[in-house]
């Protein structure tokens, strides 16, 4: 068979000319690729189909999901599976992942697509999109699984979380997950390091989680509270991983990235068997800092949430022997109800930021022991300070005793008072060194408070919980408690509860207004509302309302700014955003590459509150407001004239004097001393014309030299 | 149809000047391609296949525009390499088939291509086996193959014949012919023979630098007159090693026969021969001692 007659056979003439050959090749080419496309996508799932990962990771997906949601009860599979199992599953996923990308490295597979004249496009895009596809089924199939395993144990599912999770958790997290673990998998140079960055990024998810929790800002409102008003717990919307505390886990990641990064500067090193040059010591140092601030930065946090803790729970078990006498030697006799309350009517002020809590209730109290009682006995953790108490109008002081409030008024079998209280304290975050055990839950979004951390006064004598098994404060499924098992309990109340704070979003058991009895459910717990006594409280910062309010005083500050020195020649004032270390909140200081321009505003810490509400709260990141005057993108000389006008500015606007001035600062107040503040102002009206170029300090002498002559000559202002 | 080059200079980013301001059109038909190692010629395929930027020059292959239009380029044109990866996993017709997309055959185009190009390289019998355990003459034929898929116009074979027995060496240079009919076909190869049997025209480059283009006749003529067929004792062959240019030598008893390029008639004692391909390629190369 001739080429022609190959070709006539393949159902084409060969072409007699060029113009022909131009007319062939000239086909539409998103055609031609698609094609490509579709042949990685048939050839890469061939290949994944063909390796053990998938099947392994599908296999332990299921069981993980079938196993953990088993028999629990919950509609919070999201929580379970997407905090406990998924994980797995990720981690599994892009170790699979990179050591395909890895063994197609090592097979020379790149040379394939190096060595022939193919498009690159579709080639990476294909992998992409084969492996991503590969684990969305997985995921879908253990989702599935979870999902019947809850249905079969005789539970409801949370639709709207399983919604949310897959609108925005699981595409986002495999995303997140593939793409990475392809690129360390095709740089990596060994399996070994291929192996160790794959673990990184994993560990590093918590970072993705992070971004994802502050991202309520840029959803559409009603998109916002669709998923805010279903009750969907903060973690549901953006787990990641498990729920470990970030900033401690932040820290620990840190930590692994300051070790690994020395590790491999060691290494680096070790295989060059150089004499340790400068770069070298450098990074070293920078490593061995790095190690040493996140160690200490463990070591205060582990301090602060535990150790402190572990002390205060100390002193409290030895104050109160007396626990004992009263349970008879059962705890789970207790709780007991020589009183009942009903009618509650509560007021709540709650503000995260501040972990505080102040509180007003309204409510009856009834006698129900059968026995004359000297005292009116209720419980209320002692974190909290009783401000007021009146008993059926009259005030009275009560008496505290470790958990315990005494009010010294009589009640008779069956009598019942009205009692007004006001209270208000800090709720602590309570873990214990052995485990999550939890009686409240903070965190930087949020304050969740379950009846059984005793935050509202509950009848009679009650031992608050400490320690609540093996359980967390979300007690969900694998905890081998149920409601019943709480040694605090609340007989059936009306409730009417108001809860305010500043800028938050505020979720909570009841509706704000109408009245509603005990048995109201913890946001996110398996147990259905009948069950569960007391009341919570979920609150947590609306990240829209931070971005308004900074919006606001960054368009504030922005006019003042103006006002004093209108920029002719750059335009308005505007805003510059620079990166920061993320969780310190530090800005780095601007530079020419961020975008500053000479004589620019930078309000670096309200522009980050825009995006990381978190930040807003940092009285760091709020000092930052009107600091910097970006010197960078002048000449050293020029940066030093505009640091000092800038702190001018700040003194003009705060009237609070730099504590550190220096020569130009001085000569703007004589100036403003001598000839007025106007004066002063003028100077820098008169550099500010001069940008972009910017004044040097001959002009800045100039400037104040013939102010000064006007002045002088009688033209001077005061202030 | 041909391809033009002008000028066409490459400079890796080392400084290293692989292609030195070349100018050649190589015409439809068989073209050989010779040079010694590090001459460019694998730097001038990989540019002219799309897969390197020259630093400056102009390129036309079968008057599309190589620069400005690398993707219609690549739909035209068929590249063996010297080596490549292949998906081991895969099968010999499932990876024809991959090759087949990345070209960007539809897919009924495909299966008729590969099935006809399974059966042309003999690869029929073994097309559902895993390529990971095909032996090197057949992963040879499994990469012409995958050159040929889409018809191209143009063809860029380097070094095809390496690692091949003789007998399909014979068979893939007997392929290339049939196929030269209105291609271009560009042969890169170190073994003098595939060109001097399969190729009306050549082009020898060295250093980056075109050193001749012709014929392979003109090519052998280059050391006419000055081959020699020179026998001596066995014993004096080391001796006379360094004085003369021998390109050639068989023992036949105590005595040695040898092929010699010199200007002269060696020793007074050669008999004249008529030049072969090599002999001109190496005096191209090397020069013809006095």
């Amino acid at each position: 068979m001739s080429g022609q007659n190959v070709a006539r056979e393949w159902g084409e003439s060969p072409a007699p000319g060029v113009g022909a050959t131009a007319d062939r090749v000239g086909a539409p080419r998103w055609g031609a690729g698609l094609h490509m496309l579709l042949a990685v996508v048939q050839s890469q799932g061939r290949l994944a189909f063909r390796s053990a990962g998938p099947w392994i990771t599908l296999a332990t997906a299921v069981a993980l999901a079938a196993g953990i949601s088993w028999g629990g009860a919950t509609g919070r599979i999201f929580y379970h599976y997407n905090e406990l199992g998924a994980p797995i599953f990720y981690l599994l996923a892009m170790l699979f992942t990179a050591t395909a990308a890895r063994r197609e490295h090592s097979e020379h597979v790149e040379e394939l697509i190096g060595a022939l004249p193919y498009e690159a496009a579709p080639w990476v895009l294909g992998r992409f999109l084969v492996q991503y596809l590969i684990w969305l089924a997985v995921s879908v199939v253990a989702w599935a699984a979870a999902g019947a395993a809850v249905v079969l144990s005789g539970h409801p599912l949370d639709l709207h979380a399983l919604a949310l999770n897959w609108v925005v958790v699981v595409p986002a997290a495999l995303a997140y997950a593939t793409a990475l673990a392809l690129l360390i998998g095709s740089l990596a140079r060994s399996a070994v390091t291929a192996y160790f960055l794959t673990l990184l990024a994993w560990l590093g998810g918590p970072l993705f989680r992070l971004l994802a929790s502050r991202s309520t800002v840029f959803l559409p409102a009603p998109i916002f509270e669709f998923f805010a008003g279903v009750r969907v717990a903060p973690q549901g919307a953006t787990g990641f991983f498990y729920n470990v505390d970030l900033v401690f886990f932040n820290r620990l990641v840190t930590l692994g990235i300051a070790v690994a990064a020395l590790a491999v500067l060691l290494l680096a090193v070790a295989r060059r068997r150089r004499r340790v040059a400068l770069p070298y010591a450098l990074l070293l140092g920078l490593a061995l800092l790095l190690v040493a601030g996140a160690a200490r930065e463990i070591q205060l946090d582990w301090g602060l949430r535990y150790k402190t803790v572990a002390a205060e729970m100390r002193r409290v078990d030895a104050a109160e022997p007396w626990y004992e006498e009263l349970s008879g030697g059962a705890v789970m006799s207790i709780p007991t109800y020589p009183v009942v309350t009903d009618d509650y009517d509560l007021t709540v002020v709650l503000s995260p930021a501040h972990r505080s809590l102040a509180a007003r209730a309204n409510f009856a109290v009834t006698n129900v022991s059968g026995e004359p009682l000297k005292e009116i006995p209720l419980t209320l953790r002692q974190n909290f300070t009783v401000t007021a108490v009146t008993v059926d109008g009259e005030p009275v002081t009560a008496r505290r005793q470790g958990d315990h409030l005494f009010l010294p008024v009589p009640l008779a079998p069956g009598e019942t008072k009205q009692v007004s209280a006001a209270w208000e304290g800090t709720v602590w975050q309570w873990r214990l060194q052995d485990g999550p055990r939890a009686a409240a839950h903070i965190d930087e979004e949020s304050v969740l408070l379950p009846a059984h951390y005793g935050w509202y006064p509950l009848p009679g004598i009650q031992r608050l919980t400490r320690a609540v098994g093996q359980c967390s404060e979300f007690l969900p499924e694998y905890c081998p408690l149920t409601p019943r098992d709480l040694p605090v309990g609340h007989p059936q109340a009306r409730f009417r509860i108001r809860v305010s704070g500043t800028d938050l979003h505020i979720r909570h058991s009841g509706d704000g207004e109408t009245a509603v009895t005990t048995g109201l459910y913890l946001v996110g717990t398996p147990w259905p509302e009948e069950e569960l006594h007391g009341l919570l409280v979920s609150v947590s910062p609306d990240n829209r309302v931070q971005a308004e309010r900074a919006a606001a005083e960054i368009a504030g500050l922005m006019a003042e700014y103006e006002a004093m020195i209108p920029r002719q020649a750059l335009g308005p004032v505007r805003l510059i955003q620079v990166h920061d270390d993320l969780y310190h909140g530090t800005p780095w200081l601007p530079t020419a590459g961020s975008g500053a321009t000479p004589g620019s505003l930078l309000i670096h810490g309200q522009e980050l509150a825009r995006y990381w509400p978190g930040y807003f709260a940092d009285t760091y990141g709020i000092s930052v407001l009107a600091l910097w005057w970006p010197q960078y993108g002048f000449t050293v000389e020029q940066g030093r004239l505009y640091r000092d006008f800038q702190r001018y500015m700040e003194y003009v606007r705060t009237g609070e004097q730099p504590r550190y001035p220096d020569t130009v600062f001085e000569r703007l107040l004589r100036v403003e001393q001598t000839a007025g503040r106007e004066a002063a102002l003028q100077v820098l009206r008169e550099m500010h014309a001069l940008l972009p170029a910017g004044p040097a300090p001959e002009d800045f002498e100039a400037a104040i030299g013939r102010i000064m002559a006007t002045a002088d000559h009688g033209g001077g202002t005061t202030r | 149809m041909e391809i033009r080059l002008e000028e066409v200079t490459k400079t890796y980013s080392g400084g290293v000047r692989a292609l030195d301001d070349l100018t050649l059109t190589i015409p439809r038909g068989m073209f050989g391609l010779l040079g010694p190692n590090g001459a460019g010629k694998t730097t001038l395929m990989r540019i002219l296949v799309t897969l390197l930027e020259p630093t400056a020059g102009r390129i036309t292959i079968a008057g599309i525009d190589r620069l400005r239009e690398p993707h219609r380029v690549r739909q035209i044109i068929g590249y063996l390499p010297q080596e490549f990866g292949f998906y081991r996993r895969l099968t010999a017709r499932e990876y024809l088939e991959f090759a087949a997309g990345m070209k960007g055959l539809p897919p009924a185009q495909r299966r008729r291509q590969v099935d006809e190009l399974l059966v042309r390289v003999n690869l029929d019998r073994d097309a559902r086996r895993p390529v990971g355990g095909f032996s090197g003459g057949m992963k040879r034929r499994l990469g012409i193959a995958q050159a040929l898929l889409g018809d191209p116009r143009v063809l860029v074979v380097d070094e095809p014949t390496a690692g091949l027995d003789p007998e399909e060496r014979i068979r893939f240079r007997n392929l290339l012919t049939e196929l030269a009919g209105d291609r271009v076909i560009l042969l890169s190869t170190h073994i003098v023979a595939d060109v001097e049997s399969a190729c009306s025209a050549l082009a020898v480059i060295d250093r980056g630098r075109l050193r001749f283009t012709g014929s392979p006749g003109e090519l052998a003529r280059q050391a006419e007159g000055r081959v020699w067929q020179l026998t001596v004792p066995a014993r004096d062959f080391e001796r006379l090693r360094g004085g003369l240019r021998i390109v050639g030598a068989r023992r036949v008893g105590d005595d040695m026969e040898l092929r010699v390029l010199s200007a002269e008639n060696p020793l007074g004692q050669g008999t004249p021969l008529a030049p072969t391909l090599e002999d001109g390629y190496l005096a191209l190369m090397e020069g013809v001692p006095a």
